[in-house]
Order: structure tokens, then sequence, then C-alpha cells
């Protein structure tokens, strides 16, 4: 077996050795985890993993290799990835390259061979860490420097990656279908999956930077907006995007769908408050208990803040909670005019049951629409 | 309180005898349900007809019946008991088609129905109504059409082009199934498939052999909640039975696309086919080029997949699926096995899980081992590890059949087109052939051409062949030991390359630290805490992982397993081990189970709250290789204080290993008593000094020496090879003729001959000894002779046929041997009764196959106390002074696979059967009688009966057998020989010719059903294959067959005595 060649330095003081692969670079990220069986390639392309070293629990990943059409934004968001086994080469009739291709073209390092329940199991007790993942062929680092480069890099919740990741100006998604109304999404690192149900909804939509300002968003003449999920602590979102969020809630009509990073933005928009989970939903396995529908969804979740219940108030009406902690998961605001979700309704990966959110989205922009 | 206030009792139905494909995931599936609902306050009534198995165990349901699973019983059950509901669903097929029966005899007036309706097994059981159900919910199936003759099979051809393959609707384990190449093959199979079908009806199925296939397991809810416990992927394509497939959970060469495409269907189906609440699995088929997805079929039903979910996941299907149907909702439960966890949450694992079936074509030479579409395999092992590498090895070694772990097997061919052809036939060792082959330098390309399993694991499987090259050529080193370890090498595989031996190379093990750590199976990937006991061991690459295991300072015990289903060793031993945890957790005690079936209640981690084991007491499943490598590695992990490790309740299985060990605690009859059960000439001495009789015997190790010792004792004799289970390779040997053509002497080191003792009645004792006590626990008389295997032979308790005197005979001799040999627990000695004279044929210190039969049978936890004297205490003290007696029969009979193999249904010294039934009657003609019931044979009251004898049996016995029959008004047809001897006695029966002397002959008689009955005795081989056809026909018509005069005597016994009315009785009633 070869030397190792790439580690993994928490700020805690812990230190992994491993061999590397992807890119050779070193690269500083908060150390999270998924325990999704399938659909790396959405995780890693998923812009809500920005700034994000990703620990998969699952051993075999790189089994499928990656497609064009798996992608959730253009580019690989994460930092870093760790592994427990030496990722494989791609079997499957969808794949278009390897996922070692990947990385190396998207400029992510990767490490495998590590104990990675050991280390989930770590993040579990001691909550999410920053970490800096080194891969170079002559690696020579001493343990304590790379540690004090994990300590001293800037804590994920402090940084607000919504600015890298939301896009740089306005542009149309369309996959050709009939359009009856406009949709304008806010994107906070919106995921395409969210763009493609929304299309398959039959809306136009329009995606505009995430500090779009209100007369701006409302030239678009928008019959409905969506707030994207996005990466990062929603309490250092730009004040004046807050600003822009309370006012399309007080000042139109409009209905507001919310999603992740948009649920908890609505949610402090509406004067809850939002705080840091001791442990956070990293899986596409989590039950969600829909209050309304009196049924149990099985969702793809990704958040380590939620909805304070302490400072719940009564404009803040919750539909779905989660079956394992009770955290909620969705909430309905102004009669129904507002909704938002924590999980991922638009899955990709995980299960699609939560996609309904989307019709019905679309039959209240519609609904609104036959009124006026 | 109960979720459903209008149900007091329900009716569950299990599974009968352990058949191919019907195994002991019943067990485990009947089990969690019972549990299930006497924790939510049901009064449960099981019926059941298999006494090995834990869920017939009285302390499990309030009324549970062991009788025959026919309609007729099982009515007679409703119409005592008047259940409110009824639970079809836990029982496999036989459960759900006698539940169908019942529904159209109209039979449950007023029973509702849980977790299931008719009109769903009819959608999904039927294949034109399945495959209409698919193609309106859009979904795809493969080309087919349904035959229900076989003229219209005929016409099919026309619109279905060869190959194809042949389903009969309603069987199991893809009984009578087949794949055609070829008009002749379709016409074959086309024939017994519509035999084999209840209703006479066949799926003929476009063939899409080489596509992927993939099992989903998924639950669901009376408000249509529905997730996905678990997706299996098949390594072996389509075309051979997934019971037969090495199968690796989860799903592990699919986009999540894919995989969510299949999650929809799965549910859709669910929706589609109307399974209201409780679980189902859904087979599909992808092809590998393109992804096209088709499904294959439902079971409406907790299945064999489900136990493997089950185990794969820490999710309790059975145990879910039973309280959704009784109308809670999948938010409203919890995960028994990992309490904080919602049942709702899917599981999602971060290891691997690998089944291998285990298969027994070694005991049925004739038939080729090449795997199909109907299932052959009669048991299989689940092994787990951080990677796929591992948890394969593991699973190899995990066996029991000698391997190392993937081995390579060379193929017979010698061109590389040979070999690709040999690759191309799916048979139990294809996958290490292909580890040879690529070894051999042979293209993974064409490989993957041959073979269709899936590059992914054809890659993986070459990293492993050359790391192993790498391994032979750098020799031993820190490095690459601490990787061979995390890619599954056991030890006993290095030590093979490094040409070492196992205890220097454990020793160079210890001093580089490299031991594997403790995972547990938690359902959710390390998210959260889980708390559970169910542990499997693996070797990381970081040496600073962390092991799991926190053992805790209290007492433990040890328990080792029996391992995978086999023929000779099966569930009863599964039995007796979940019933020594039992007692042992009783005792305040941590239990801690060594085990590698998926199938079993062993491998279960709740395995002591299912015994109702209440308070405090920790348990602990090791799901692992049942070898001297995990054992030494648990008692590391475990440490102090051990208090000792149960050998005797596993079978064979932990014997096995203990030649491996000498510092292991044994917990009761030490290891000189077994060693000395297994030395024969040890034993015979101790039986010459008891003065205790013994067959002449002697050993060979070549046909030269097996000339003389022949001679020395005479013929007739029996011979077998030391040290075996199940009696492999065991034969009666007539003349000097069989013994020279006999393979033993070339195949085995050491042949034990013995004089086979004719008209022999053989007796089963088990006893429990604590060195100053001897507790005889039953004595069971065979039915058939000595020299039918005792696993084969039925059997009967109390005694019919012998006399006070000899039984105090057979007990006193019980009682000399055990304390003779110091046993400290079960001892099971067989003896032969032969002219007046008590032989002893052989004695093993360890609970036998018939101690659930016994503890039935007695009503008596017999187990525990034999758990109990391990422990030291004395009998004296705990067996109950009044010993009630029932004045009851019990028969147990054994069910054999001929019918899978298409092999002879002729029993000998050689184990055959998977499984038992027993029948309980007030006299021994009833019990008897439903003995058979139980194992599928309805004995004729009337008609015709066929004798074709053997030169032997042309005696007294034979004669009044046939004046008893004349009696009942039967017919009496017979060979040439027979039907001289028969008149010349002036019995009157009619000649019929045998198959070579010229048509009409006997099985064109049976073939029109014109025959009732079949009584047909041979010897030696040439007899054998002339009357094959005959015995052939007999099971192919589902005739009456039996192949020796003492199972002939019992019959027309029971057809003489045994009464129509059917009275069942409880084992709660019976004692």
């Amino acid at each position: 077996m070869s030397k190792y060649n790439s580690a993994l330095a928490l700020e805690d003081g812990k230190v992994f050795f491993g061999w590397g692969f992807g890119c050779e670079k070193t690269s500083l990220g908060e150390l999270c985890f998924s325990t999704s069986q399938t659909g790396y390639q959405e995780a890693i392309t998923d812009p809500s993993y920005q700034g994000q070293i990703i620990v998969f629990a699952f051993p075999h990943i790189g089994n499928v290799g990656v497609n064009l059409k798996d992608m959730e934004s253009n580019s690989a968001s994460i930092s870093g990835m760790v592994l427990r086994c030496e990722p494989t080469a791609p079997s499957s009739w969808r794949s278009e390259d390897s996922l070692q291709n990947f990385m190396e073209e998207h400029q992510v390092p990767g490490i495998w061979g590590l104990d990675t329940r050991q280390l989930i199991r770590h993040l579990r007790k001691s909550g999410p860490k920053n970490a800096v993942l080194v891969y170079g062929k002559d690696f020579t680092y001493e343990e304590q420097d790379l540690v004090d480069i994990a300590t001293s890099a800037l804590s994920y919740d402090e940084i607000d990656f919504v600015k890298k990741v939301t896009c740089k100006k306005p542009y149309t998604y369309s996959q050709g279908n009939q359009k009856e109304h406009h949709v304008v999404v806010m994107d906070f690192g919106v995921k395409r999956n969210i763009l493609r149900l929304l299309d398959q909804q039959g809306m136009k939509v329009t995606v505009v930077p995430a500090d779009t300002e209100l007369s701006e968003i409302m030239k678009w003449k928008p019959a409905g907006i969506v707030i994207s999920n996005g990466p990062g602590n929603p309490n250092l979102t730009d004040p004046k995007i807050m600003d822009t969020i309370r006012a399309m809630i007080e000042a139109t009509d409009l209905p507001i769908l919310g999603i992740c990073l948009g649920f908890q933005l609505l949610a402090i928009a509406l004067g809850s408050k939002i705080t840091k989970m001791k442990q956070g939903h990293r899986g596409i396995n989590q039950p969600c208990y829909h209050i309304r529908d009196k049924c149990v969804a099985i969702g793809s979740h990704n958040h380590g803040f939620s909805l304070c219940k302490e400072h719940l108030n009564q404009e803040i009406q919750p539909f779905s909670v989660s079956l394992f902690d009770d955290c909620i998961e969705g909430f309905s605001a102004r009669k129904g005019r507002i909704m938002a979700v924590q999980y991922h309704p638009e899955a990709s990966p995980g299960p699609q049951e939560n996609a309904n959110i989307f019709r019905e989205f679309a039959s209240t922009v519609l609904c609104r629409l036959e009124k006026t | 309180m109960p979720v459903r206030k209008d149900i007091k009792s329900v009716l569950v139905l299990t599974s009968g005898p352990i058949v191919i494909g019907q195994a002991c995931e019943f067990d485990y599936s009947g089990t969690q349900a019972c549990c299930a609902l006497k924790e939510e306050g049901f009064d449960v009534i099981l019926v059941g007809s298999n006494p090995a198995s834990i869920v017939t165990d009285p302390s499990l349901s309030h009324r549970t019946y062991i009788e025959p699973l026919d309609v007729d019983t099982i009515q007679a059950i409703i119409d005592k008991d008047r259940p409110d509901a009824i639970l079809p669903t836990m029982g496999g097929q036989v459960a759900l088609n006698a539940f169908m029966e019942l529904k159209r005899r109209n039979a449950l007036k007023g029973v509702q129905v849980l977790g299931v309706t008719s009109d769903s097994i009819e959608k999904a059981e039927n294949r034109k109504l399945f495959r209409d159900a698919m193609h309106k919910i859009g979904l795809e199936t493969p080309r087919s059409a349904v035959a229900s003759s076989f003229e219209e099979a005929e016409n099919l051809l026309k619109t279905i082009p060869l190959p194809v393959i042949i389903r009969p609707s309603f069987t199991l384990g893809g009984g009578g199934s087949g794949i055609a190449y070829n008009l002749e093959e379709y016409r074959r199979i086309v024939t017994i498939g519509l035999e084999t079908s209840p209703i006479s009806q066949v799926l003929v199925e476009e063939s899409i052999i080489g596509w992927k296939e993939f099992e989903m397991e998924v639950v669901r809810d009376s408000k249509d909640n529905c997730i996905v416990v678990c997706s299996i992927e098949n390594l072996d394509p389509m075309g051979v039975h997934t019971g037969d497939s090495i199968t690796i959970a989860p799903a592990l060469t699919l986009t999540d696309k894919e995989y969510q495409a299949m999650r929809n269907a799965s549910f859709a189906v669910m929706r589609e086919i109307g399974v209201t609440t409780g679980g189902a699995n859904v087979q599909f088929a992808i092809n590998p080029e393109d992804g096209k997805m088709c499904i294959i079929e439902m079971n409406p039903r907790v299945s064999r997949s489900s136990a493997l979910a089950s185990k794969a996941t820490g999710f309790p299907v059975a145990r879910v699926a039973t309280l959704l149907a009784l109308g809670y909702t999948l938010d409203e439960i919890r995960n028994s096995m990992l309490k904080n966890i919602p049942a709702s949450f899917e599981p999602t694992l971060d290891y691997v899980v690998t089944k291998i079936p285990r298969f027994v074509f070694e005991k049925f030479p004739a038939v080729p081992n090449r795997l199909s579409t109907s299932m052959k395999s009669v048991g299989e092992v689940m092994a787990v590890g951080s990677s796929f590498l591992e948890s394969i090895q593991k699973a190899y070694v995990s066996l029991e059949e000698d391997l190392d772990g993937l081995d390579q097997q060379a193929c017979e061919a010698e061109t590389l087109e040979g070999i690709l052809s040999e690759l191309g036939i799916p048979t139990p060792d294809r996958l290490r052939k292909v580890a040879w082959a690529i070894k051999t330098g042979v293209d993974l390309e064409l490989i993957y051409h041959a073979t269709k399993i899936d590059r992914w694991f054809l890659r993986e499987i070459q990293k492993l062949v050359l790391f192993q090259i790498q391994l032979e050529n750098e020799g031993v080193t820190r490095e690459n030991l601490r990787q061979a370890k995390s890619l599954g090498f056991s030890d006993s595989k290095l030590a093979k390359i490094w040409k070492i031996s196992v205890e220097e190379l454990r020793k160079i093990r210890e001093e580089n630290k490299i031991f594997p750590i403790c995972r547990r199976v938690d359902s959710c990937g390390g998210e959260f805490d889980t708390g559970t006991g169910y542990m499997y061991l693996t070797y990381s690459l970081d040496p600073d992982s962390y092991c799991e295991s926190s053992p805790i300072k209290r007492d433990k015990i040890i328990i080792i397993g029996s391992g995978p289903n086999r023929i000779g060793q099966g569930v009863e031993f599964d039995y007796c081990c979940v019933h020594a945890i039992w007692t042992f957790a009783k005792e305040g005690f941590e239990t801690i189970m060594i085990n590698c079936n998926p199938e079993t209640v062993s491998t279960d981690c709740d395995a002591p709250s299912i015994g109702g084991v209440k308070g405090k007491f920790s348990h602990k499943l090791y799901f692992e290789p049942v070898n001297a490598e995990t054992l030494l590695e648990v008692m590391r992990i475990e440490g102090e204080p051990i208090r000792g490790v149960v050998v005797q309740m596993g079978g064979q299985t932990p014997l096995k290993i203990l030649p491996d060990l000498d510092k292991i605690p044994i917990l009761g009859t030490k290891k000189t008593a077994i060693d000395l059960s297994e030395d024969r000439g040890r034993f015979r001495d101790l039986l010459i000094q008891l003065s205790i009789n013994q067959p002449l015997g002697g050993i060979a190790t070549n046909l030269d020496q097996g000339r003389k010792v022949a001679k020395e004792i005479g013929f007739p004799l029996i011979i077998r090879p030391s040290y075996v289970i199940g009696g492999r390779s065991m034969e009666v040997i007539w003349n000097m003729k069989d013994l020279e053509g006999s393979e033993s002497f070339d195949l085995y080191e050491s042949i034990l001959m013995d004089r086979y003792l004719q008209d022999a009645i053989e007796v089963d004792l088990d006893c429990i000894c604590d060195k100053d006590e001897v507790f005889i626990a039953g004595i069971m008389e065979h039915i058939e002779e000595a020299g039918i295997h005792s696993g084969d032979s039925s059997c009967v308790i109390p005694s019919v046929n012998l006399s006070q005197k000899v039984l105090r005979e057979i007990e006193e001799s019980a009682k000399r041997i055990g304390l003779a040999m110091e046993v400290q627990g079960w001892l099971n000695i067989q003896f032969a009764v032969c002219g007046g004279d008590l032989y002893v044929l052989e004695a093993n210190p360890r609970a036998s196959r018939t101690i659930p039969f016994l503890s039935k049978f007695t009503g008596r936890d017999l187990n525990s106390y034999a758990c109990q004297v391990m422990l030291g205490k004395k009998l004296k003290d705990i067996i109950p002074k009044k010993l009630c007696q029932n004045n009851y029969v019990g028969v147990k009979t054994s069910i054999f696979p001929f019918r899978s193999f298409s092999a002879d249904p002729i029993l000998g010294p050689e184990m055959l059967s998977t499984g038992e039934v027993m029948g309980i009657g007030r006299d021994f003609p009833t019990a008897f009688y439903k003995a058979q019931l139980g194992v599928g044979i309805t004995l004729p009251a009337s008609g015709t009966v066929f004798f074709s004898l053997k030169e032997e049996d042309k005696k007294h016995k034979a004669l009044d057998l046939a004046k008893r029959l004349q009696n009942l008004k039967f017919k009496i047809l017979a060979t040439a020989g027979t039907h001289q001897f028969f008149t010349s006695h002036e019995i009157q029966s009619e000649r019929v010719n045998k198959v070579l002397q010229g048509r009409p002959h006997i099985v064109d008689l049976m073939k029109d059903k014109r025959v009732d009955l079949v009584i047909n005795t041979t010897k030696g081989r040439q007899s054998l294959s002339d009357s094959y056809t005959i015995r052939e026909m007999a099971l192919r018509k589902n005739i009456p067959c039996y192949t020796s005069i003492s199972s002939a005597v019992a019959v027309v016994h029971s057809i003489e005595f045994a009464t129509a009315n059917r009275e069942v009785v409880t084992l709660q009633e019976l004692n």
C-alpha cells in the first residue's frame, strides 16, 4: 500500500491520514456528513453544501460515476469529500465520467481510507467542525500546522456564503413547457431541480440574484416568488435582503414559497428565530408528519439550523414536523399565501413524495390570478 | 390497548415444515407477529405443523396448535376457537394458499382478515391479473401470456419466441418453473408447471435473462404511508431464482434517479395490488444497456427477503407489519430494536450486506448443479462488512463449506472459449470461477458478456485477485496484513497464502495490534446514538478506529449458533439456541449470540424479550461467521467475566470449531467427553467396560482394508466417513460388489464400517445429565427400520412396539453412558433393538434435533433444564416432582426435497430431509395420519395399491399388510415376483408390467391416477434404477409412496384406524 498522501485536520486537534483523490490542493470547510446511500453527485453539486467538506457514511461512492443530467448546479459546490473506501470506477449506463475526474476538473480534493463512521460519531457528539483537507503528491505537513489552519479559518457560521453562490444576473430557466404564469426565484444557491419542478408546473421561471430589490423583482410582474435553498447561517443574511423579504410579505399579496434557507429567512422575517441545532438532519431518509394531510412523508433533509419553537408566533402555522425530533419542517402563514418547508421537496437526491408542495404553490398562484 | 377494539383473538397461520423455498424465515416472522400481538393484548391462536420451530412454542401464543395446515384442520380450529380475525401474511405461500382456500370454501364467516385481502392476493399471484394491473399503472412487464392447458401453451410460442421462462401460478420458491431454450424443454416444463400449479396455470414469459435484478422491501400502513426498508441487488442477473442468487444490500449500481423511480414504482404496485397494510416485496429487472425497468413480481406478504431486509437493516419488518395490520400507522410506532428512532425512518446503511445461499447438490449427485428459476438452495448465510469485499468474503466463510473466503475455483474447461461458456452457466461456485478466470488473465469484458454480472462487482473481484497476488509476492507486512483484513481475508486464508499456521498468523496479527472493531447495526448510518445490541466485526484501515462494543462487567454467556440451514442441521438447533438465550437471560446473565443465518430467531437482537424475559437483561448479537476466529475476537472484545461458552446447542457447527481451541471455558459437558463420543475406539472401549452392546464394526483407510473388515463383520454393513453430519456419504452395502463400487474409499481418509442390523427397531433417546443423575427426557421409537437415517425416519412417542422391559433397559443404559461420559447437559443416544437385543449406535453429548419435538410433546421447557444443569444446578432441584403424562401420541415425520431435484425418493443412511412435521392424536394411527397430512399426503381410505417388494421383504409382514389392505377393499396390483409371492400365499392380486416389461406398465396406470398407494421396496443399485420411474411418477402425481415395509405397516395401521373427523388439540390442552 502506498504511503499516505492526504490528511484531514479538525479545529479540535484531531488529524486523520489517508489517500487523496480528485484535485491536489488544500481546502477549508465545515465538516458535515451525509448518510445517503445514493445521489452523491446531486449532493456535491448542491449549492447548499458550499463551504462544506462532506463525510459520506456509505462506503461505496463513485460506483455510478457522474453525468450531466444529475447536476444540481453548474459545478461542484463542496470543499472536499471524505470516504471510507477508495472511490470505484463507474458502472452505469448513465455514467459519462468518473467521480475522480469530475473532482479534479472541479478543483475539489478528496480523501479516502478514513473511518468515516467514527468521524460521523465525533461530529454527532461535538457538533460540526471546521476542517482542512490536504492532498498533494509531496505531502509533508506537520499535524499541528494542519490543525492551526483549521483553527484559524473563519467559522462556517460566520461566512456569508450566499454572496458566493447566488447568480450574478437574472436568467430564465425553461425546459420548453407551456408557460402560464411567471415566478421569480430569489437565488440563494438554488438547486436545479427546484427550477425543473416549477417549470413542470407550467410556470415561467426567472432566477434573480439574492440581493435583488423588491422593486426590481416586481418589474418581472411575478405571480409568485420562491425563496430558494442555500448554504450558511441564515442569521448572517444581508439586512437589505431581509428588508426585501419583509416588504414582499407585507407590501404585496404574492404567494411565496420558501425552501430550506428560504424557510428560515421567511421565519425570521415573520418575527421568529432560527437557531443552530445540536444535531442537524443529514440524509434522504427523514420522516416528517404532515399535520394537514395526516400522512408521513420521507424526504431529503440537509439543515443544521432550525426554527426555534420557543419563538413561534401566531403568524406561523406549522404543517409538518419531524418524526425524529419534533422540529418544525413546514409552515404556512398569511392564510396560506406563504408556504415554507425546511426539507427539500425537490429531492434530488432522495424520495420524491414531498414534491406536491410545488403543485400546491402553483394552485395558490393560479387562485390568486383568478381572483384578480 | 388494542387499536382494533372489535378484535380480541387472532389466528396466526404459519408456514409448514422447512422445505426448499420456505425455510425458517417464517419462524422468524411468525415469532415477531405473535410477540407483537401478545404485547398489544390480543389472544393469539397459532397453527403450524413444524415442531422444530420457535413460533410453535407454547410460550409464544395462548393457544398453540401443531396440526397439519390443510384447510379441514384449520376450519376445525376456527370452529373450535372462533377467532375474531386471521393473520395470513406471516406464513409464506403456504399460509396464503390455505387462506385463499378457506375463503373459497366460505369458511371464514365472521372472521376478519388482517393485512391483506383475498382480492389483492389474487391480483398479485394470478399471473394474468398481475400483468394487467401493472400495465394499468404504466409499469412494464416482460412480454408474456397465460396458458391453462398444454394446447394453449403450444399456441403461445407463435407470439413469444424461445427462449422463454415458464412460471406456474401460486407456487413457492419458483416451484415447477424453468427456462426453455428449445421446444422439447418447453413441453416438458409446461407439463410439469401445469401439474405443479394448484390452479393449473402457467405464465409463459419473454426471457430477459441477463438483465439486472433488484428487490425492494416495502411496508405500508392504513393511511397509505409507505416506506422502503431495504433495496437488494442480485449479483446473479435474471435467470437465477432470487433465493439462489448471491444478493447484496443495499443496491450498489443504481443512480439516485433510478433508485427513486424504483421506489415510486414499488409504492404504486403496493397501492394497485391493494396491500392495505403490512409488508411486501417487489422484484424488478433492469436492462443494463438502457435502464429499461420491468416489474417481475410482488409478494403481498412477509417473505424470505423481509427476513433478510430485517437483518440487513435492523428494521423488524414482520413486527412492524403486524402492528400496521392491527391499524397502527407508521408515525405511531417506534422501531423496537432502536428505541429512539421512529418506524417511519427509512433505514440507511453504512456497511454492505451479502447473502449467499447454501446448496446441497452433493446429496443429489445425479442432479446437475445448474441454477435456474426454480429454487434449489436449502439455506443461506448473511455477512456484514464495511465494504463489499469484506462482506462477501465473510459470507463465503460463513457457509461452512471449508472455504476461507472468495477462494478461486478452477474451471474445468481449458480453452478460453470453454472457460467463458462455463462461466455463462450459473452454478453455486460461479463467482469463485470468475475469480479464477480473472487470475488466469481472462479479460473482464469477456467475463462480463459471459456472465452479465455487473462490471462493478467484477472489478471489485479483480481488486481482490490482484491484492492476493501482491500478498503472495510481498509476504507478511503490517500494512499488507491490515489491508488484507479490511478486505475480509480470514486468518485461515492468510495463513494459507503465507504458508504458516493459523496460530502463527494470529500471533503476528496480535503483535501488530491488528484487531477487528465492533460496529452496531443502527439503521441510520451512525447519525444517531441508538444503543442497539446488534453488532458486527470489521477491520478498519485506521489503526485508531473506535470499537463500539462497550462491554459491561457482568457475567456473560456466549452461545454459538448453528449457521446456515442445510440438510442435517436446521431450525431445530436455532430453537435450542433461542431457548438457551431465554434461560440464561432469566438467570441474570448477559447473553451473547454468535450466528450468521439471517432467517433465524437467534439472529434477532430482540431474542430475550421475544421469550418474555422481563426485567433487566442485556443481550448482544454478533452477526458473524461461526468459527474459531470470530469466537476468539468476541471473547477478546467482551473481556472478563465470561462465565462460559455454550457449544451444545448449535448442532455440529460449534463442535467443529472446538479442535482449534483449547482454552475456551466451555459451559457444561467438557471437551474430553465430546472427544470421547467422536473417537470410535475409545467409545467402543467405554461400552465394553459398561457391558453395553454395539454392532460389530471396524475402520478402513482403503478398499483392501475395507474388504478385510467386511469379511470379519459380514454383510450387510453400513459404511460412512468419520466426522460428518447428516450421514453424509453413508451407504448400506449388501455385498462385496457394492463395496467395491463405493466411491467413499477414494474420497475419504478413513471409513467407518458397521454391521447393519436388519429389521431392527431404532430408538432415539434424549436425556439430561448432571454428573450425579440422569433425567430421561424422552424415548422415541423410529417407524422406519435401522439403516434409514434417524433424521429422515418418522418416529413416535411413546413407543408403540417396545416392551416395558426393553424400555427400562434403554433407560438404564442411557444413564450409565451419561454418567460414565461425565456429561453435563444434553446427551442423545441412538439405540437399535434387534431380535430382543439392545445395541448402542452412537451417543452425542449435545442437544439433538428431537429436542423441540420432545419439548412440545411433553409441554416442558426441557432446554431450560439442560441450561440450568450446565450452570451447575442439580436435576433434583429443578425437575418438578410431579411428572404429568399426557394420553396422546406424537409422531414426527420428515419432508424431502425430491421434487426440487427430480431425485429418487428412496431413503437410506444418508439424510435427505429438509424439515419435519408433527402429528398429535389420541392414538398412533391418528397421529401418523395427521403427520402424513402435514407433509402433504392424504392417505387413501380405499382404492388401488401397488406392491413391488424386494426378496428380503417377501415375508410374513408383507402378507399381513396385503391381507389387511384387502379387508379394507383395496385392489392389489403387483409386479411379477411379488404377484407370484402373493398368489402362492392365496392373496389375490393383479400382475402389472414393470416399465421394462412392455406396455401398459405400472407407470402408465399411475399417470392416469389409477393407483392410490405405492409400496415399493428395493435393494442394491441396479434394482433402484429399474424402479426409479415408478417412484418418480408417484412424486409427480402426488401418489403416496413408501419404500420400506416398516413405514408401510404404519400406513396400513393408520388407514385402518385413523378417524376422519378432525380432533384438534392445543399444546396447552395436551399437558
